[in-house]
Parts: structure tokens; sequence; C-alpha cells
């Protein structure tokens, strides 16, 4: 990773020498259509011939970020209960129509929105939508689902804490937003979801379900014309206005001086690591150069972060780097993992990759590496109905333009080196960042002295 | 259980219900749904090599994958895991790309490449773009013909799988309780131990016993290749000929002799941890690939834990609320497998008033059937997982390895559909009856211990 001068250089030239199929070659979509009904909700029909099956997806602007403060898990409550009642039919009853055709359907929040979709057999479209439109404008609510959802939801929040890697990336998530809407978990915590009643659930179904801003894909192996008309009639007069607050922006900050914190596990022989700070949005215009930015660090498997931590010093089964990427900014994180014995060399190399880069520029071959794996396996991120039901309604929930996947390839093999450089600086950090370990405090102790302002909290003190 | 070569993203528990479902289609109600016809070629080298070829030209990408007749059951005591630990040295060098450079030249070339390796079997792919054909069929008959086990690399690489094995079982809760129902319910099978491998067997491993497994089972004539996607049938042959076709073949490996002895009573396990929930994984000691019975059992699975209107679901998690998870899955095996159940309990519920539920539900089953509604419900959900699993080239060359390696022919795929249509309710009650004998049961209960703190 030493590269100066030569560097620059050698990233003209693989530019010039990289293969088309996998350089910049452009990839179509299959054709598709879209219509704004008059309540506002946009429809996207495309038609597929692959096999005899069916994708629909339904992104709702009513993500986490929108829960109410003191009613963290609204969001994702909402989206468990209307599947388990509406337009007078139970939760058996709704479960029985989707699984008697064979179908999947489910709702579930994320940070920006919540998404239903599911997958049927193409000749069951109709009654698909039917189901589908039902649970989205007329969920019943009852008293007792709410009651018995709130009961699983926190067992599930409880139950993280027996999955070492999830626990400690939620605390971290946690820890990094603190204050801001992106922090909690989806699922909340378990304190407010005992808080939540069904009014809470309502109401929060009526501010944020609504038509305007939501987008309906429909991808599979049917008749556009026909599965259009479907979605007016069953969806055409949904009505709703929204009625939340708007996100703030995750503002930028960092922690001076490195904040650590160690979540005391005296169970663990391995210490889970998140390392990371706050970053840019899906707004951003520095998208692809991150993502080359990224996949360099920490994608595949000859990225620098697998390189040194696994294949070189054998410390870790998995060693990667990601961006979380919202609406109104978002996070970048360091994964791994390591025996307790060698934490601190493990947290170590991770850092000084980053710092790297931070303070070189890429070599022209890693560059173009980066380049033609994202660009070449671009395609299978494209395969499926799913894959293409996701990618409509992500891009437009987003505004990432339609000629996205069209242009993907253009665009990331116009990143140079330079832009890598400029936003690792912007928003790889080395230093006065957030360590979060999950570790056996006792054993590995000795080995955190002068990372940074040490915390220990106890896991048992963690709800 | 398969592990990958990398951590997966998906949880543990969610991989394995995968896994569960993997092999798994029907047809029911539809007299429109044509046979299915792969439309594959298929060849047979000189060497032995089978070579599977399956044109498809819907997306300009393509799925390489080689599938070997190795895994946990080719092991034995004091070499656990070697199986495992060669699928990741089979990314550490070879005689054209050397150390760390099948990775740097698939990836610089816009390809992606994972592996498993599971009790039964072994495989590995890459997906790329139609045009590098020619360069996965290099990089993977390189390692075939010549594996470099590098001394430095394999003892990286064996730091690497002590970690991953930290990972999924050491430091989870889940890890430790699978582990423990197959040590609990295999005494005399390879099928007892981890595809990890014990901690103490990976740390005696050697490149000798390396170099020895290498030569027995990565012989062309224990492999079948696949190829899906977009390429021309004949000019691939052409390059699998021209690279696969000077690996010398090898002596055949010795068959496995022991076979997991009879099982005539409950076998009991607890894991005491500290945990959130109490967790139950009950294996019922079930039957192998071979037997006709592997269908009407699918169609029990789908009845019981599949979806939230199945029987365990509703009587658990909504009646009885005493469970938060309901999962069961009965896993296509060469050798006797276990249907299992595991259940996911609320943080103060009874785990043995959870095991009493459910074996009321099981014996309902063997006594009172199912329903007409619960067989039609249970094909359209066999059929549409069969159709989900086929959408992708990688799904489809990965169908095509698997029922390799179990049947010992493709083919079966195609039969499958109409062994789910004739299974009827009175053959759903017969295994339900058979395999769900308390006899045949090995329980493990997680005990949750208070922390200290």
């Amino acid at each position: 990773m030493k590269q100066t001068i030569i560097a620059a250089m050698a990233v003209l030239l693989f530019a010039a020498a990289a293969p088309a199929s996998a350089g910049t070659a452009g990839i179509d979509l299959p054709e598709y259509t879209k219509h704004t009904l008059e309540n506002g909700l946009t429809v996207f029909v495309m038609e597929t011939r692959e096999v005899p099956l069916v994708s629909i997806r339904l992104l709702l602007p009513a993500g986490s970020a929108a829960d109410p403060a003191g009613f963290e898990g609204a969001a994702n409550l909402t989206a468990e209960l209307v599947m388990k009642g509406a337009g007078g039919m139970g939760a058996d009853e709704i479960a029985e129509q989707i699984e008697g055709l064979g179908g999947e359907l489910s709702a579930s929040a994320d940070r920006d929105y919540t998404a239903v979709a599911g997958n049927f057999l193409a000749r069951d479209l109709a009654a698909a939508l039917e189901i589908l439109g039902t649970v989205v404008a007329s969920p019943d609510f009852p008293a007792d689902e709410v009651e018995r959802q709130k009961e699983i939801v926190t067992a599930a929040i409880h139950s993280v804490k027996d999955s070492p890697y999830r626990f400690a990336s939620r605390e971290f998530a946690r820890l990094l937003a603190a204050g801001h809407p992106y922090g909690h978990p989806v699922e909340g915590s378990a304190a407010d979801v005992e808080k939540l009643t069904r009014a809470d659930v309502a109401a929060f179904h009526a501010a944020n379900w609504v038509p305007e801003g939501a987008f309906l894909a429909i991808v599979g192996d049917i008749d556009a014309k026909t599965a259009l008309k479907l979605a007016k009639k069953r969806l055409g007069s949904w009505r709703g206005e929204r009625a939340a607050a708007a996100v703030p922006v995750l503002e930028r900050r960092t922690f001076p001086g490195t904040r650590v914190v160690v979540i005391d596990d005296p169970e663990l022989t391995q210490s889970q690591i998140r390392i990371g700070n706050i970053a840019v949005g899906m707004d951003s215009p520095d998208y692809f150069a991150l993502a080359v930015g990224n996949n360099t660090l920490g994608g595949g498997f000859t990225s620098r972060l697998m390189d040194e931590i696994r294949v070189n010093r054998g410390l870790s089964y998995g060693a990667r780097s990601g961006l979380a990427q919202y609406r109104r900014g978002g996070t970048f994180t360091v994964v791994t993992y390591t025996k307790n014995e060698t934490l601190r060399e493990a947290i170590d190399v991770a850092l000084e990759q980053v710092r790297l880069m931070r303070d070189e520029t890429l070599t022209g071959e890693e560059l173009a590496s980066s380049q033609r794996y994202l660009s070449g396996l671009f395609p299978f991120r494209i395969e499926t109905n799913d894959h293409l039901a996701g990618w409509l309604t992500r891009l437009a929930f987003y505004g990432l333009g339609e000629d996205f996947v069209e242009t993907y390839r253009e665009r990331i093999g116009a990143v140079t080196a330079a832009d890598v450089q400029r936003v690792a600086r912007e928003n790889f950090h080395a230093e006065d960042c957030l360590i979060v370990l999950l570790a056996n405090y006792a054993e590995t102790k000795d080995q955190l002295a002068g990372l940074g302002g040490i915390e220990v909290i106890a896991k048992a003190d963690i709800e | 259980m398969v592990h990958r070569r990398t951590l997966p993203t998906a949880a543990l528990i969610a991989l394995c219900a995968i896994l569960a479902g993997a092999a798994a289609p029907a047809i029911a109600g539809s007299n429109k749904s044509p046979a299915i016809d792969l439309g594959v070629t298929v060849k047979t080298l000189d060497n032995g090599l089978k070579v599977i070829l399956l044109e498809d030209h819907s997306v300009p990408v393509l799925s390489r994958q080689t599938f070997y007749h190795v895994g946990a059951r080719n092991e034995r005591p004091g070499i656990t895991g070697i199986s495992h630990f060669m699928e990741h040295m089979m990314f550490n060098g070879a005689e054209r790309y050397g150390p760390k450079e099948f990775d740097a030249v698939l990836e610089a070339n816009g390809g992606y490449s994972n592996a498993f390796t599971s009790k039964d079997m072994t495989a590995y792919y890459e997906d790329i773009s139609s045009d590098g054909l020619e360069l996965v069929v290099d990089l993977d008959s390189d390692r075939m013909a010549a594996l470099a086990l590098d001394s430095t690399f394999l003892c990286s690489e064996m730091g690497v799988v002590k970690e991953e094995r930290r990972y999924s079982i050491d430091n989870s809760i889940f890890g430790l309780m699978y582990e423990e129902l197959f040590a609990l319910a295999y005494k005399a099978h390879p099928y007892s131990w981890p595809v990890l491998g014990w901690m103490s067997d990976l740390d005696g491993i050697c490149r000798d016993d390396c170099v020895a497994y290498f030569r027995t089972y990565y012989a062309p004539n224990n492999a079948v290749l696949i190829v899906a996607g977009d390429f021309d049938t004949d000019e691939a042959f052409a390059l699998v000929e021209r690279y696969y076709g000077g690996i010398r073949r090898q002596e055949p490996p010795a068959p496995l002799r022991t076979a997991e002895p009879e099982q005539f009573g409950e076998r009991r396990a607890e894991v005491r941890k500290p945990a959130a929930l109490p967790q139950l994984l009950i294996g019922f000691a079930a039957t192998a690939v071979s037997s006709p019975d592997i269908y009407a059992i699918d169609v029990l699975q789908t009845i019981l834990t599949t979806g939230h209107s199945s029987r365990l679901y509703k009587r658990l998690v909504r009646e009885s609320a005493i469970a938060v998870e309901a999962d069961s899955w009965f896993s296509w095996m060469i050798d006797p497998s276990l249907y299992i159940f595991h259940l996911t309990l609320k943080a103060d519920a009874d785990p043995a008033e959870c095991e009493r539920i459910v074996y009321e539900e099981l014996a309902a089953i063997a006594s009172g059937g199912v329903t007409g509604a619960e067989m039609a419900k249970a094909k359209n959900s066999l059929e549409a997982d069969f159709q989900r699993s086929m959408q992708t080239v990688n799904g489809k060359a990965s169908k095509i390895g698997r029922y390799e390696m179990l049947f010992g022919d493709y083919r079966t795929i195609q039969e499958v559909p109409g062994k789910y249509r004739a299974v009827t309710a009175d053959d759903v009650k017969r295994v339900a009856e058979t395999y769900f004998s308390p006899n045949r049961r090995n329980v493990v209960t997680l005990v949750p211990e208070r922390a200290e703190s």
C-alpha cells in the first residue's frame, strides 16, 4: 500500500484496459411502466418470464425514524400488527389465505421505511393484491393481538443478547447515533414497547401509512395491463394524509480522543469489535466513490481488512466494513471479532487500515479491481423478481434516479483514486471514532491501554 | 448444517431454516405446470469427472460449481473438521495461481466465489459474467489438479477456522445446542461431530493429513462439475475437457462402513449458559434420502411449522403463547438424519410444558391425520419454494449439484414434483406415527443461568 505518483498513472492505464463486459457497459432493466395514482401512490409494473412467480413490494415512508419520542418500536409493532387483523379478517384467516396459496407476505419496518412485501405463484396475483390492500389500508389492530405481539417483540428484543454479533451491532448503532431516531433499534426498547397501546399503533398507522410517497412494485410472470388494473382497483381508493414530523438530519459528530465502550460478558472467549463514525446519507453525490472505497477497505475476500486481519494473520473468520446510508444521514462501521488473546492486535490492524485509506491513494490495481468487482457482480443483483421489485421501489423512495441501474457501471468506472481518498477522509475515521467491544473484560482489559477513553458496562445492565 | 467460507450475514438459525427448505419441490392442484425438464447436457470425462451443463441465456452471467463427495461424514476421530478445513485451503494457492491469487484474479475480473461444507458434501462456486467461463475453469481446475497446501497458509487458515468455530459454536448458544444434539443422537456414525470439527482436532491436524485427504477426495472421479447460465454448451465442454481432462483419477475412497444402530429410548441433555430466553432442540431419528418417505416428511414439516397458519406455530405461539418461535426442519442426507424442532420460549415459560404440547400435537397427527386443506396448502407451498429455488443460475446449478451428491443423479429433480403430488394424507399420518415415536427422541434443553456480574 505504498503508492505515490506512479499509482496515479496506473489508474489511467487500468481504466483504459478494463474489458467492456465487466467494465462500463450499461445494464438494462427489463421494461416497466410507472403510474402515479390519484391518491399519490406510485405503481411500477414489470413483466418477467423466468419463473411462474410474482413479487409484490410496497414501500411506505413509515420507518422507525418516525417513532414518536418515548415510543420507540411503534413502526415495528405497527408493521407486525397489520398482518394480525384487517378488514374484519382475523390473524389466522389472513395467514391461512396467504399460505393457502403457497405465498409469502409480511410487513417489516426498517429505519426509513416499512416494506410490505411478498412472493406468490403468478396465477394468484389478484388474491395477493387483495390481501395486501386490505392489510395496508384497513388494519383492525385487535386488542388481544396488540398484547400478544408486544410480548413477542419484547422477547425478540431480549433474545438479541443471546447473539454476540447482533447484540454488539445493536449497541454500537445505539451509541453512535445516540439521541437521533436512527440510534434506537427498529424493534425499540422493551420499556417503550411495554407502554405502547392499541391507540398509539393506530395513530402511527394513520400518520405514516399513507399513499403519498409510497411505492408499489409488481414484478413477475404477469400481464402488465391486468396487474396495473388490479393495483388501481385495490389501492386506488386508499386514503390518508401524512401527519408525521420530518426526521432531523443525523449531524456529523466525533468522539474526541476516541470513545471506547466495553460491554462486559465474562462468558465470552471471542470478542466482538465495532469501530465507526457518522457518515453521509443516501443523498450524497459521493455514493459511488464510497461504494468503491468501502469495497477496497472491507468488501470482498481481497479487501484490505480481510487480507490483513484474516488472510495474513488468521485473527478472524470475518472482517469487513460497511456503510449504512439513510435519507437523513449514515454510518460507517468496521466489523470483526477475534479470540480474547488477540483483541488489541485486531483493533490496531483495523484502525491502521482505515487510516491508510485516508492517508494514501489507492493503487491503480486496487481501484480497477474494486470497480470491476462491483460492476461484474451487478447483474447478479438484478436477477430475481424480488431483486427487481426491491430496486424499483428503493430507487424511487430515495430519489436515486431511474437511470441508476443503467448507468451504475459507468459511474463506478468514473470514480478516481483521488475521489476515494477524499470520501475516505470525510467518512472513514481512525481517530476520534467510536469503538464498541463486546468482550470478556477481565481477560482483555490489559490490552486496552491507550486506545481511548474507556467505559465499561456490564452486559446484565443493558436491557 | 453448512459452513460457508466466510461469515454469512444471516443468523445461523435462519440458515438452518433455509437449508431445511432447500430440497423441496412439489406441484399441487396444477395440471398446467409441465413436467420439469432441466434441459441439461451431461458428459463424463475419461478421468471420471462428471460434467453437467445447463445453458440459459436469460441474464449474461453464469455460475460454475464443483461438488465433491466429501464431508464430515468421511472423517474419523482425530481429524474431525478436516473436510471443512480443506474447503478453506482450496482458496490458498495451487500451481498456476499461488496463495491469494485465486481471489485476487477472480475479484479483479468481476467474479464472486464461495464454498460450503456439510456432513455429506463440499461445494465450490464462482458467479461471474458470461465472458468469465474460461477464467473460472482455469482457476478451479488448477486447484483440483495441484493444491499447494503451503505451510504458512495452513497455519494462518487454521487460525481462521478456529475463529469460525468460536463464532458459530463456542460463543453461540444455538451452536452449542446443535453440537450437543448430534453428539447425543449419534453414538457410532460420523454425523455425531460438528462439520467444524472438535477444537482439539483442529489443533492436531497436520499437513500430511491434508495431503492424504486431498489425494483421496479431491479426485476428478469423486467430483461433479456444473455450469449454469449464459454460454455455448459445445464450447464449454471443450474448455472443461482442456482444463480438467489431464487431471489424474485416483483410487475411489472406501465406502463408509459404520451405520448408526437403532435407538431404543429417549435421550436428553442440557446446556446451561446465561441466556435471555429458554430454548429447546428436539431431534427425532428419522431416515435417509434413499427412503421413499422423505416426500411425506416434507409435507408433514410444512404442515407443522411453515408459516403462521401452521399447526405448531398456532398452538405454541398463538394459542398457548408459550413460545415466540417454533421452527422445524428435515434435512435430506445420505445416511439417516434427524427431524429437528427448534423452539424459543418466553423468558418465564416452562420448557417441560412446551415439550408436552409439542408431543401432544405430534400424537394428534399420528392418530388423527391431517386435513385435505392442510395437504393442499403444503403442496402449494412446496411448489412455490421449488420455483423460488430456480430463479437464479446459482440456484439451478447448486440444486443439480446437491441432487448429484445425495441421489447420485441430478435427474431425481425432475421426478420430485410428481413424488410430492403423490403424497396422501395417509402417508403423512403414517410417517408421523413412525418417526415421531418417543423412542427416537433426542432432547437438548437450554437452561438459562443468571449471569454473574
